[in-house]
């Protein structure tokens, strides 16, 4: 039997960065991957002219410039790779609009936070104080993290939290309320919500915390793309994990973790080899490690119980289409579309449970920041949902077309109607992506592209706050959308980076 | 914000009552073994399985010399189709593609279908045509990007094929209420005028597309090659160095074949789906050597995996002694 460190399962975003930032802190590394290509949602497929990528609208925390950038940066800085890979610039932050309400909205929103400011001041005049002092909290928040993070003791935290009030005053609001306090309302707080799809929760759901983070590391340090998309990344990962002497093995299914009364002993493959490490790191929910690759024996009563208090967050839904006409010519000259019938969030996310009345979707045209995307005269518009109930579990296989199909063409239409442009005479080459395809693809439950729901109890800080780890199986830990920083690239690469330093016990590596 | 003494115990308190309530929510949950919601993930294990085991269960010659053999699945229902995909069968050692010519709904009552025309592919024509009712075979899922996606190609579809490309007709016909079109020659092709479709298919032999699409020019057509473009003539042999799932394997490979069908004659059945190099399932390092892809148009692979020195051994054919790892 091959004995390994530390084994990895799954080479998505949070599995790769693991698996590579341990090979590079001199750890011996497995990392198996089911899919031939590693990255999981991380990747990109190829049909006839055009090369559609898979998942990354905009990266977040790797910034545009190294003096202002997160944590992304970071980990491909520890890794020596930022360079390796070409990265092109998102023009600006988002439009939105709204189609549905009888004050529609639309409006083009920019990247830095003097310009956000002065384009919200334009579209909502008298906002700009508002705004500006809304910009003002997400600095003092993470200046306030940074002081958690030096914390020696809960008592010791609030010590410090005291010289952040504003922040110990909202940071345990929902996005609403937190926005109420803060005096953000009507239109400019509706534009300012535009990004809360890429969550999927409604305002009462997200946290005011993790949402204005979110945006401010967007508007402040600006989004990336790489050229030769995510796979592009994912690649370089891969080939600096293989650099510093880590296995990867692509097409193996990790079928069994086995553990024992000490804890984790190392995995089984689908082909029946045993592979042995002390420590496993699955960049999988633990709906399926637990209920489908541990003993249940071995799964304690509280494991259990906080795994199955937990609702999947959106099921995927994603049109790719090739289009014969440059996007000049179509007259989209955006990147980033967020396109709802209305900025009630609780009616959209209620709404996302069934096809017939989902009416939310991002698109994104990715030649607006990089031209070179797709040939001349031509481009490429990925249009992305998410369903937030588990419909698409009962679907039967004589209903799976026409539905996939029939709410294909909805979206088609909704696009062309938000924004004037003819899509449908222009469609030369077209893919579709169904939560069946994404559950089968990544194995993940329900085809959730988004980890686990977000709600209040169950956010980045009640995570930071009270857990550890998510398992009482010694040696056993969780990284990726999954994780304790919910989903997201940045997300599920900080989570494998974070696990690999706490492994190496190196916690104040930078 | 304005803040006081009484605000700042509610703030904390608030803290607090995250945590009563994150545990309230874990006290009260169940405690029953974790199960995975399971519904999504097993269809799309029951549309895209791995390797499926079929038995011929009824053949049927036709009077026009075709053969359509109807395969049955040993578990129930097979996996539904897009009319125009095709299965890769297992005949011989060697994976060959067939095009489905059967409806999806016979697929879900366990049954798919291929018809194969004596004037396509002799090859292909005499390894069907050599099976009898209860020969059992292994197949791959339906694969193939050719079929019809009402967005991009409206409502009403002609289909033109040659012999090669029979049993993508008759499944588009039965299917997509397509006109098809079987012709025997470049000469056979239906005039211009009596077609009226929103997207024409076009199916078969490179010679034959190019002449139909010539000819029906202006039209909105789609078209699929069933012949493999490569190299005919000059045939040299070199080595092929396999790694792949930590085992390394020598084999002699040869100029004018892709390294796939090298591997697949060694008894490697490894990683191939589509056979065109569309999927990217096939997808390996090349560590030493040279390739040259041969692709239907254009670079079938992804830019990352060029940049990175990935190639496609369906479609990938030696020019020196090649190293590979999977
Ligand atoms: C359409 C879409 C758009 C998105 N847009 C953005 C965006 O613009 N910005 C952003 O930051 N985030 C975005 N996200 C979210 C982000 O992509 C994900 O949160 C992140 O990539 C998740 O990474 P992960 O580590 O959880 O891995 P996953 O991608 O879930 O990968 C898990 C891997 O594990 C493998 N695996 C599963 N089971 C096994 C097994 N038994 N053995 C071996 N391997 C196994 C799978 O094959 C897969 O490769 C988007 C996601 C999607 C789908
Ligand atoms: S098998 Fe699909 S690209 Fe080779």
């Amino acid at each position: 039997m091959k004995k390994y460190d530390v084994i990895v399962v799954g080479a998505g975003n949070g599995g790769l960065a693991a698996a590579a930032a341990l090979a590079k802190g001199g750890k011996k590394v497995a990392l198996f991957e089911k899919n031939r290509t590693p990255g999981g949602v991380a990747t990109s497929f190829r049909r006839g002219r055009f090369e559609f990528e898979v998942s990354l609208h905009e990266l977040c925390g790797f910034g545009r410039d190294e003096n202002r950038s997160g944590s992304v940066r970071q980990l491909f800085d520890f890794l020596g790779i930022s360079d390796r890979i070409e990265w092109a610039a998102v023009p600006e932050a988002y439009r939105l609009i709204t189609y549905g309400s009888p004050d529609p909205i639309d409006v083009t929103m920019p990247f830095g936070i003097p310009q956000y400011i002065d384009a919200m001041e334009r579209y909502v005049p008298g906002s700009r104080d508002t705004i500006k002092a809304v910009f003002d909290l997400a600095a003092e928040y993470l200046k306030a993290t940074e002081e958690l993070g030096k914390a020696k003791s809960p008592a010791d935290a609030i010590r410090r939290l005291l010289r952040h009030r504003d922040f110990l005053h909202t940071c345990t609001m929902s996005l609403d309320d937190g926005l109420a306090a803060a005096g953000l309302t009507g239109k400019a707080a509706d534009i300012f919500r535009g990004y809360w799809a890429y969550l999927c929760a409604d305002g009462n759901d997200l946290t005011f915390m993790h949402y204005l983070s979110m945006v401010n590391s967007y508007i402040e340090m600006k989004s990336v793309i790489p050229k030769s998309r995510s796979l592009e990344m994912t690649l370089t990962l891969a080939d600096c994990l293989e650099e510093n002497g880590g296995d990867l093995y692509t097409g193996v299914e990790v079928k069994t973790v086995l553990v024992g009364a000490d804890g984790v002993r190392g995995v089984v493959t689908a082909d029946g080899r045993e592979y042995g490490a002390g420590c496993v790191i699955c960049d999988l929910s633990p709906h399926t490690v637990y209920g489908t690759m541990i003993d249940p024996r071995r799964v304690s009563v509280s494991d259990t119980k906080k795994t199955n208090a937990r609702e999947l967050g959106g099921r995927g839904f994603c049109v790719f289409l090739g289009l014969d006409r440059s996007s000049s010519e179509l007259g989209l000259n955006d990147y980033s579309y967020f396109i709802y019938p209305d900025m009630d969030t609780v009616k959209q996310v209620r709404d996302m449970a069934l096809p017939e009345t989902n009416g939310v979707q991002n698109t994104v045209c990715i030649n607006a920041a990089y031209p070179g995307a797709s040939p001349e005269g031509t481009c490429i518009l990925t249009m992305t949902t998410l369903f937030t109930s588990d419909f698409w579990d009962g679907v039967s296989a004589e209903d799976y077309h026409r539905i996939k199909d029939g709410f294909t063409e909805k979206m088609i239409g909704v696009f062309e109607k938000a924004t004037g442009t003819d899509i449908r005479g222009h469609i030369e080459e077209m893919e579709i992506a169904t939560p069946v395809t994404f559950a089968r693809y990544m194995n993940s439950p329900g085809g959730s592209i988004y980890g686990y729901k977000e709600s209040n109890w169950d956010s980045i800080f009640s995570h930071k706050l009270m857990d550890k780890r998510y398992s009482d199986i010694p040696g056993l830990e969780f990284v990726g959308g999954y994780g304790m920083n919910l989903n997201g690239y940045s997300s599920a690469f900080s989570t494998g980076f974070g696990k690999a330093k706490y492994i190496l016990g190196r916690d104040s590596l930078t | 914000m304005k803040h006081t003494a009484f605000s700042l115990i509610r703030d904390v308190n608030a803290i607090t009552g995250i945590k009563k309530v994150r545990e309230a929510h874990f006290e009260s949950a169940s405690s029953a073994p974790i199960k995975a919601p399971a519904g999504a993930v097993a269809m799309g294990g029951e549309l895209h399985p791995e390797r499926i085991s079929l038995t011929v269960s009824e053949r049927e010659n036709a009077p026009d010399g075709s053969v359509a053999l109807r395969l049955r699945g040993d578990g129930g229902r097979l996996p539904v189709f897009r009319p125009g995909q095709y299965i890769n069968l297992l005949i011989d050692g060697a994976l060959c593609p067939f095009f489905l010519s059967g409806t999806p709904a016979d697929a879900l009552l366990g049954v798919w279908e291929i018809t194969v025309d004596p004037t396509g592919d002799p090859a292909a024509f005499a390894r069907i045509d050599a099976l009898r009712e209860g020969d059992e075979l292994l197949s791959g899922p339906p694969v193939g990007y050719f079929f019809r996606q009402p967005p991009r190609d409206g409502e009403t579809c002609a289909v033109i094929a040659d012999g090669t490309g029979l049993g993508c007709a008759l499944a588009m016909q039965k299917n997509d209420r397509a006109s098809a079109y079987l012709c025997r020659g470049a000469d056979d092709l239906p005039a211009k005028q009596n077609i009226i479709a929103d997207t024409v298919f076009i199916c078969g032999k490179k010679v034959f597309c190019e002449s139909a699409s010539a000819a029906f020019e202006g039209l909105r057509t789609r078209i699929l090659f069933t012949d493999a473009p490569g190299r005919s003539v000059g045939r040299e042999q070199f080595r092929c160095t396999v790694i792949a799932g930590g085992e390394t394997n020598g084999l002699d490979c040869y100029s004018d074949e892709p390294l796939i069908n090298a591997l697949e004659r060694n008894g490697i059945l490894l990683f191939n789906k589509c056979r065109t190099g569309d999927c990217a399932f096939c997808r390996a390092k090349l560590l030493q050597g040279r390739v040259t892809h041969f692709f239907d148009s254009g670079d079938g692979r992804r830019n990352a995996d060029v940049k990175f020195g990935f190639i496609h051994p369906c479609r990938a054919f030696p020019d020196s002694d090649v190293t590979l790892k999977y």
